[in-house]
């Protein structure tokens, strides 16, 4: 009897010792991914980028139950807010107003400046308008998943713009599905300019606050209120696109208030840009 | 040997609805678009929670898997989700191991100083790698919300998916 309780219970923890122990293996492994950036390889990248689409679809035909709740009672609050749009749509009244006047005036004086001082033309882009069909912008890594992949004309880097601004860029494309990282994204850098001046620096995600610029030279010039867009260097982002606007200057830093309200997005729009330089050199 | 099968039927059965809730949980992490609720401190619970004595040398392997599944689903790094869900059963197994598992509060204790441990170590990691810091009232309250949800959730796994019997 003794021999036998003492043999089943070093069974049993034998057996238990080997699952701890392989556990603590497949901790190993994971870590390694992670600080080796496994997923940066191109093998990696491809299979990524290749299974957003089926994930996409298995996971959306478990929740669809959910989501079909949750968008009855997304339907509801927006006819609601519908009538108070449209109110305020009338009053303000666009076309007739002075400031679209100035506007159009603006842009006039631009178009002949350019002309008396032979500026070059700069690139034209084209875009592409996508639904939002998964919002992952509250996670460390903001991310959102659009309807539209290879077969739409789209392409790794392809910037991505709401209607007030800046909003990311795409990072795995599918056929059908693309993958775009925000400008929350804590990875997330962007060559921005501030104000008139031009002042450069990097924009730099801080997951859900505002985002920071950094490394900018002429940090003491900079007032808050400052425009800040993208500068266009680097390539991937054309040059003026509106980012936000300089809310806070901390000892050596700046915090940015972005245009673009990523919890409200349904649409975007995927500039054609890098296919643009690619073409003409 | 009647008893046999039936033993064996359960514990089949109860690892069927584990991993049908493990992937309706991740798999709801697409659609979460507010900042309160984490569908992948959810799943860590769900496997904490788990009743697996004996369970199969293959089963920390399915749980690596369903973590490499979670980082597709939501564009994290590889690896990231693995190793909170592998960490999670290893706090499973040592409670087993220590004659812990059928004691509810010190293994609700355990589960707590586990999420801290998590939380401390991303705040980490992100500083180290990105020079920022995650918002850490908003970490807090994840935790607080994942932890309200604790004693339901295990009520549900000991009558629904309890293997041992």
């Amino acid at each position: 009897m003794r021999t036998f309780r003492n043999s089943f219970f070093q069974n049993f923890f034998g057996s238990q010792l080997r699952i701890i122990i392989f556990t603590l293996i497949l901790i190993l492994v994971s870590s390694l991914f992670i600080v080796t950036k496994i997923d940066k390889s191109s093998i990696f990248k491809s299979i990524r980028s290749s299974s957003i689409s089926i994930v996409y679809y298995i996971s959306s035909v478990v929740v669809s139950p959910v989501k079909f709740v949750g968008d009855g009672v997304s339907k509801i609050i927006e006819i609601r807010s519908l009538y108070k749009d449209n109110e305020q749509y009338k009053k303000e009244r666009l076309i007739e107003s002075k400031s679209f006047q100035e506007l159009v005036s603006l842009k006039l004086k631009i178009v002949e400046y350019e002309r008396l001082l032979n500026l070059n033309e700069d690139l034209d882009y084209d875009f592409i308008t996508s639904r939002v069909i998964a919002d992952l912008s509250k996670k460390y890594f903001s991310s959102i998943l659009v309807d539209v992949g290879k077969k739409d004309g789209v392409f790794e880097n392809m910037p991505i713009t709401g209607p007030n601004g800046l909003l990311g860029k795409i990072t795995d494309v599918d056929q059908s599905i693309s993958r775009g990282m925000l400008v929350t994204d804590v990875s997330s850098r962007i060559a921005v300019s501030i104000s008139e001046e031009s002042f450069q620096g990097i924009l730099i995600g801080q997951n859900q606050r505002n985002p920071r610029i950094d490394f900018v030279k002429e940090f003491s010039q900079v007032i808050i209120g400052d425009l800040v867009t993208t500068s266009g260097k680097g390539g991937i982002f054309p040059s003026y696109i509106f980012v936000g606007q300089i809310v806070k200057k901390e000892k050596d830093y700046l915090e940015v208030e972005l245009f673009e309200d990523i919890d409200s997005l349904t649409h975007i729009r995927l500039l054609n840009f890098n296919n643009n330089i690619s073409n003409d050199f | 040997m009647i008893f046999e099968t039936d033993k064996k039927y359960n514990q089949y059965y109860g690892e069927l609805i584990f991993h049908v809730a493990i992937f309706i949980s991740i798999s709801l992490g697409l659609l979460s678009s507010n900042s309160i609720m984490d569908f992948v401190l959810l799943t860590c619970m769900i496997i904490y929670l788990f009743k697996g004595s004996k369970i199969h040398w293959y089963f920390p392997l399915l749980i690596f898997l369903w973590g490499i599944y979670s980082d597709l689903v939501i564009g994290y790094p590889i690896g990231y989700s693995s190793v909170l869900f592998l960490f999670f059963l290893l706090l499973n197994q040592a409670s087993n191991y220590f004659g812990i598992f059928h004691m509810n509060n010190v293994r609700f204790f355990l589960f707590l100083i586990g999420l801290l441990l998590v939380l401390i170590f991303e705040q980490l990691i992100i500083h180290l790698n990105f020079s920022t810091n995650i918002l850490f009232f908003l970490q807090i309250l994840k935790i607080l919300v994942i932890l309200v949800l604790y004693f339901p959730i295990n009520f549900f796994m000991k009558n629904k998916i309890n293997i041992n019997e």
